[in-house]
């Protein structure tokens, strides 16, 4: 059988499959996800329409017992695939769980590619304890620096039919160390706005540069949220100010919040609330949720979170 | 504002808290108070109306949530009069509009039979 290395083990497993062709990629799925659904797995795949579509086919009847998660209406925000993860492990308690994925490596903007990176990086940590197999797709026609980045965040690799154990994968560090590759500096025509203890006004601020930036009224509410949450966390964690930035990018809006904070856990934001709400963490969750991309850098000198929401058009 | 607590009356035997238009970390604590004030007139059923109220962060949500557990408890509930689709965005993002029963208007809230929430369509 060639799932074998990704029977229910009790345990995570994550793979990466590198494969070659789309044939190769459709009959793989098509047999990692059937087996888990004869052996009474949970079965989840993420993935862009197009290739949802292939698999459905192929899967015939078997296609309804899977949830399918459709990325191109997820958003490209890497961090809300992680939480989905999560919610379906939690929903599915106490059976064995079984996931593809297929990311969106094509993105061009670095952000996303870093994100995503950290995503599949994170996945080890967030279901470390989940008996959970996860088989994610790779293309070995993306480029080098992608497929080189797969093996160091997969404990497994499968490549023409063979599993193994990845090499690179035990020597890397948990997250790998391009994720926190320096973002580059604001525009000096940003739009700036030092805050301590109202929000108020950091609302009305971010809601008018999201206007003027040409962010229709839903996705403006949407990033005014965001900004509230983020800037909520500076005054709950910190006695400084917090310093908030606004510019228009292509085709976005960016928001950026830098306070003298540190966010300690590399997974916050990535777990859902649920009804069990208990304070803490939501914020960021919440964020992760309303923005296209967030990126975060912290450390001894503060924290800066830099949210995204795509213009219309 | 932030320390102010918000008006509180009592219509057919059930407490009503005006909700302020913002909730946000900043006065959060205030509608806690307030609620837990509330709670402690008698009815065991509070009304949070939230008709003047435009925006709603997690903060704001923790209260409502811990108030209407402790209702639950009790054998009440908390009901949400959510008349503006803006602040529902965030109930729904959270799941929260599955936990709390919300209603488009007061009347709607006070009129309704515990357990079945009417929820506004969004």
């Amino acid at each position: 059988m060639k799932d074998a290395a990704m029977a229910d083990t009790g345990a995570f497993q994550h793979a990466a499959f590198l494969y070659r062709t789309r044939a190769e990629f459709t009959a793989t799925v098509v047999d990692f996800v059937r087996a888990g659904i004869r052996a009474g797995e949970a079965a989840l795949v993420a993935s862009a329409a197009p290739a949802i579509q292939l698999l459905r086919a192929n899967l015939g009847g078997e296609a309804e017992q899977v949830a399918w998660r459709d990325l191109s209406i997820m958003g490209m925000n890497p961090a809300r695939i992680t939480a989905a993860f999560r919610m379906f492990v939690d929903e599915h308690a106490g059976q064995a769980v079984r996931c593809v994925q297929e990311l969106a490596w094509h993105a061009e903007s670095p952000g996303v590619q870093r994100e995503t990176l950290r995503h599949e990086a994170l996945l080890n940590r967030a279901l470390e304890h989940d008996r959970a197999s996860l088989l994610c797709a790779y293309d070995t026609r993306l480029p080098s620096g992608v497929i080189a980045g797969a093996t160091r965040t997969h404990p497994l690799v499968m490549r023409q039919g063979r599993w193994q154990a990845s090499r690179g994968y035990a020597s890397s560090p948990l997250i790998p160390a391009e994720c926190g590759d320096p973002l580059p500096a604001p525009p000096a025509t940003a739009a700036r706005l030092s805050y301590r203890d109202d929000l108020t006004v950091v609302r009305r601020f971010a809601a008018a540069q999201a206007q003027r930036a040409g962010l229709g009224q839903e996705r403006a509410a949407d990033l005014v949220l965001a900004v509230s949450e983020v800037a909520a966390n500076t005054l709950a964690h910190t006695t400084g100010p917090g310093t908030l930035s606004v510019w228009a990018d292509e085709g976005e809006v960016v928001c950026q919040l830098r306070d003298s904070g540190r966010i300690g856990d590399p997974l916050a934001g990535t777990h859902p609330p649920g009804p069990e709400i208990t304070g803490g963490g939501q914020g960021l969750w919440v964020v992760h949720q309303v923005c296209d991309l967030v990126e975060i850098r912290t450390g001894p000198d503060g924290t800066v979170i830099r949210l995204h929401v795509h213009l219309p058009g | 504002v932030s320390d102010a607590t918000f008006h509180t009356k009592v219509v057919s035997g059930i407490a009503v808290v005006a909700a302020p238009e913002d909730i946000d970390i900043t006065n959060a604590e205030a509608l806690r108070a307030t609620l837990l004030h509330s709670a402690g007139l008698g009815p065991r059923t509070l009304v949070v109306d939230m008709s003047r109220t435009e925006f709603c962060d997690t903060a704001g949500l923790h209260v409502l949530v811990l108030a209407h557990k402790r209702a639950l408890t009790d054998g009440g509930e908390v009901r949400l009069v959510v008349p503006r689709t803006s602040v529902l965005r965030i109930f729904a993002i959270t799941g929260i509009d599955r936990v709390i029963p919300m209603f488009t208007s007061l009347d709607k809230a006070l009129a309704h039979e515990p357990g079945a929430g009417e929820h506004p369509a969004v």
